[in-house]
């Protein structure tokens, strides 16, 4: 199986034209399920093409084991590719599209048949292997050109969006699978996604790209839990982290976030980090679940208007809007009852919020 | 029922005029000359007979009554107008669609500076009136002596077909699933993805397309009627106007006409099934 | 193909090269030659002494083109014919279009019927025309017989020979504009029309606020590919009515083909048909003109 080094890879389509994926650096371990997750344009498809062999990096290497493949092509780099929207080739039946990942192998045809099988069980596909791809469903594609990629046994499977355009149930169901598939074989696995959920539930690890920048790399868990950045602070998450740009203000014991009203002690590493920066400009993150609301006034609490609520049964979401400013959203118990047009009042704890430097936008727990 | 009505009255009018100049004029080669030469004209063949059809040919034709009806003087010509027009449209359309393939997959699929500036130079092509590339090509082949001959013949009509074809190709080709990317990781060449994945995913536009070229070829005239006519090289359109401008014998003229119609009319249901998937609207996309 | 292993695949550029430049070579040799060697010939006295011999002459024969008044006659008769056809082609193209797209049985066979006036070609379709419209053997002296009447009558001797000419030309063309039409009528959602319903739209204001939003786009193509074709057109015209009554319907590419081919004026002929030639590129323009700023 393959571990994967992307060394300082840098992609431009034009000479002088924008940067699709700026000097990024980026070990894949072996055997690991590697999602690389950002909104549609970051670059996160263009360096899984460059992984693939389909794309030339502009400069940089990329080596498969050590071994540098910057300039293979494809086929002989031993990997496999699911394209968005699982494509398959419409003219031929899912067997016939199978078979095509071998055709160039020089394996005898007896073995190709057996593999062709074999991944057909695995997949349970036998009843798809006579159909043509505009006869099965979403799903069933899916699972054609997973089959598709696993019967050439590669080195490492690069998935480009596979489940976008399936209803939302059938991605829920295909997800274990395909991480339960990438156990099962051991094999090194790169997918690509815009959906943080699908990024959290599915990858050993996630790298955040934004503007063909790399942001972070880590955990699902270290990513949600520090994120690096404003961006990806902002983009995992659901629903995203409320921010509010307010200022640090020295008291007796040590610092406070003040926003308007609203008014956070810090304590802990934060607390140590914002002594450094001493009185200054700053952005303070709260995720959903970590607002505290109340009906009544209370010092340090922020007043905002309850502009819609979310019933999820075992949870609210409570939309709330604050002189125009851009909406927040906070995650209550179900007992919290109010409703839109009432005035609630926002607190935030200590050792549940992030610090940004909004010149770096870093988060300072990194400083 | 008001609605019943008008519904079948518009398909009987789109039908009647559809159909009523065909049938008006080929009905006259089921009509005996006596009858189209009777005044006023007849509305269907009162004596229906397949003389026009066989004496055209170039064969002799004995009615049920005994007489004897002669070929027609033109007949060498049809005959030998037939037998050139198929060769032709068989040699045009072949080496049409094994040039407008890859050009038009090319300007259908492949990104290249000046992609535009060609794709005009090519729709100029097809608007060039046939009868001003003639002037040149006429004195060019008075020089090389090839007015007369096939060949001279297949190389014009190829100045109609290839551009126009890969007007047509090129849209389909820019309809059909970007696979090349697949194609590539599964280990294909480019040309081997052209020809094994791409160029089978094109069958039907590329059968239209053959289509198409046989039927600009086949009814090709204006070429025909100044280039061979009259010659050993005649086609059956060139053999045909020879009836209209020496002596007219409209059964004749007529069945001649039919026959060089049969062709178009056997491939008229492909054509209507896969016509619209030419994408001429918007051969280069927006 | 050569393609040695660990090296990259062709570029885009490469490959289109690979594959194309045989054949742009060879378009250009028998296009852009011809094109070039007739421009050259607008230049020139030709003449058929013994085999061809062109003498530059300058810009005579252009004069003489520009000063003749059968130069502006034809391009009157082809300016109006082409108008016409444009117009009839475009009406009656849209007329079969919605008629096709109403549910029918046999709507298969009934398509496979109203194609074919675009697979009969168009010297067929002129001789077609010209014994159904010409007096003696005409459908029409046919029926006013018929109808107890005792006249000959003859459309192609009239006044309005242009006109007979437009429709045979709608005739032979609007199946393909009919076809792509109802292509579009195909992917207008039905629901449209019941939102339009509910909004209690007339038949005719359906017609203008949801139909014909979705054909503007082929019908504008159409528009201009009916302009260049009516432009370039010969074999209707030459074989219905030879240019005639007199030189009624001579147009451009008539008059052309008489010049070179009948009064051998290969000079004279080329100078013209470069005037046909700017005469199509204008008008194409204008087209993109008006089309290109409607869509903008």
């Amino acid at each position: 199986m393959a571990e994967i080094l992307i060394e300082k890879m840098r992609k431009e389509f034009a000479k002088g034209g924008t940067v699709a994926v700026n000097e990024l650096t980026l070990h894949i371990k072996d055997g690991e399920l590697m999602v690389l997750l950002g909104p549609s344009g970051c670059g996160k498809t263009t360096t899984l093409n460059c992984i693939a062999g389909l794309e030339r990096p502009s400069s940089g290497r990329i080596y498969f084991n050590g071994k540098d493949v910057t300039n293979l092509p494809p086929h002989l780099r031993n990997i496999a590719m699911v394209f968005q929207s699982s494509l398959l080739y419409p003219h031929l039946s899912g067997r016939r599209n199978i078979e095509m990942s071998l055709r160039k192998s020089r394996l005898p045809k007896d073995e190709i048949q057996a593999r062709v099988q074999k991944a057909a069980s695995l997949l349970k596909i036998e009843p798809l292997l006579d159909k043509l791809p505009s006869e099965m469903s979403g799903g069933e594609r899916q699972r054609v050109a997973t089959a598709k990629a696993i019967v050439r046994e590669p080195e490492a499977f690069l998935m480009d969006e596979p489940l976008a355009n399936l209803d939302a149930a059938l991605r829920e169901s295909l997800r274990p699978e395909l991480v339960n598939l990438q156990e099962t074989l051991g094999v090194t696995m790169v997918f690509v996604t815009h959906d943080q959920v699908e990024a959290m539930t599915m990858g050993d690890r996630i790298a955040v790209m934004n503007n063909g920048n790399l942001q972070q790399v880590g955990p699902p868990e270290e990513v949600y839990n520090s994120p690096a950045n404003l961006f990806v602070a902002g983009f995992v998450g659901s629903p995203p982290m409320n921010f509010f740009s307010g200022r640090l203000a020295r008291t007796e014991g040590g610092f406070d976030f003040i926003y308007k009203e609203l008014q956070v002690e810090l304590s802990g590493r934060i607390l140590e980090n914002a002594a450094k920066l001493g009185e200054t400009e700053i952005v303070l993150g709260v995720r959903p679940q970590h607002l505290r609301l109340c009906r009544s006034v209370q010092s340090g609490a922020l007043e905002a208007r309850v502009f819609g609520i979310e019933r999820l049964g075992k949870e609210f979401i409570i939309i709330m809007e604050h002189e125009g400013d851009a909406r927040l959203k906070a995650i209550v118990p179900p007992d919290f009852t109010t409703k839109p047009g009432e005035i609630v009042y926002i607190t935030a704890k200590s050792e549940q919020v992030f610090l940004f430097d909004p010149k770096t936008e870093k988060n300072i727990a990194f400083m | 029922m008001k609605d019943v009505y008008t519904k079948w009255l518009v398909i009987v009018l789109v039908i009647l005029w559809t159909v009523t100049p065909l049938y008006w004029f080929l009905s006259m080669a089921f009509k005996t000359p006596a009858e189209i030469s009777s005044f006023p004209p007849s509305f269907y063949p009162k004596h229906p007979t397949i003389m026009g059809l066989i004496t055209v040919l170039g064969r002799q034709y004995v009615s049920r009554t005994g007489e004897v009806f002669l070929p027609s003087g033109q007949s060498g010509q049809v005959v030998r107008g037939l037998l050139n027009s198929f060769i032709l449209a068989a040699v045009v359309t072949v080496i049409t669609m094994v040039l407008v393939v890859p050009l038009g997959y090319t300007f259908g699929r492949l990104e290249f500076p000046h992609k535009n500036k060609l794709l005009f130079a090519l729709l100029f092509c097809v608007a060039v009136p046939p009868i001003v590339t003639l002037i040149p090509f006429f004195a060019l082949f008075m020089k090389l002596r090839l007015t007369g001959t096939l060949l001279g013949l297949v190389i014009v009509t190829l100045t109609i077909t290839v551009p126009f074809v890969t007007w047509l190709l090129s849209g389909f080709f820019r309809n059909v699933p970007y696979v090349e990317r697949l194609a590539r990781t599964d280990g294909f060449s480019r040309f081997e993805t052209l020809v094994m994945i791409v160029i089978p995913m094109a069958r039907v536009g590329i059968m239209v397309g053959a289509i198409v070229a046989f039927l600009f070829s086949w009814n090709e005239y204006a070429f025909a009627q100044i280039l061979v006519n009259g010659t050993s090289a005649t086609t059956l359109p060139a053999s045909i106007s020879g009836f209209l401008f020496q002596h007219p014998e409209p059964e004749h003229l007529s069945a001649a006409v039919l026959y060089s119609m049969v062709p178009p009319f056997a491939v008229a249901y492909l054509l209507q099934r896969h016509i619209t998937k030419m994408n001429i609207v918007e051969p280069m996309g927006r | 193909m050569i393609m040695r292993k660990g090296t990259a695949e062709l570029s885009d550029l490469r490959f289109a090269l690979l594959l194309t430049l045989p054949v742009i070579v060879f378009m250009a040799a028998v296009v852009l030659y011809p094109l070039g060697y007739s421009l050259w010939l607008s230049f020139c006295d030709v003449t058929f002494l013994g085999g061809l011999r062109a003498v530059f002459s300058g810009v005579g024969n252009y004069m003489e083109v520009l000063t003749s008044p059968d130069f502006w006659h034809s391009l009157w008769v082809s300016l109006r014919f082409t108008v016409e056809s444009v117009v009839l082609t475009l009406a009656i193209g849209l007329g079969i279009a919605l008629v096709l797209a109403k549910p029918m049985k046999y709507s298969s066979v009934m398509r496979s019927v109203v194609i074919l006036p675009w697979a009969v070609s168009q010297y067929a379709a002129g001789i077609m025309f010209s014994y159904t419209l010409r007096g003696r053997t005409g459908i029409v002296t046919a029926l006013s017989f018929l109808l107890g009447g005792n006249r000959t009558i003859d459309l192609l001797s009239g006044p309005a020979v242009i006109e007979v000419l437009a429709i045979s030309n709608a005739w032979n063309t609007a199946p393909l504009v009919a076809f792509f039409l109802l292509a579009n009528l195909e992917v207008i959602p039905k629901r449209l029309y019941d939102l339009a319903g509910i909004d209690r739209l007339g038949s005719l204001e359906k017609f203008t606020y949801v139909t014909l939003p979705y054909l503007r786009q082929t019908l504008y193509i159409f528009a201009a590919i009916t302009t260049v074709f009516s432009l370039k057109l010969f074999d209707l015209v030459f074989v219905q009515t030879g240019g005639g009554p007199g030189t009624a319907s001579a147009t451009l590419t008539y008059q052309i083909y008489k010049e070179c081919f009948r009064n051998l004026n290969l000079g004279y002929g080329a100078a013209m048909s470069v005037c046909l030639l700017i005469v199509i590129l204008a008008a194409t323009f204008i087209l993109y003109l008006l089309i290109g700023r409607r869509e903008a």
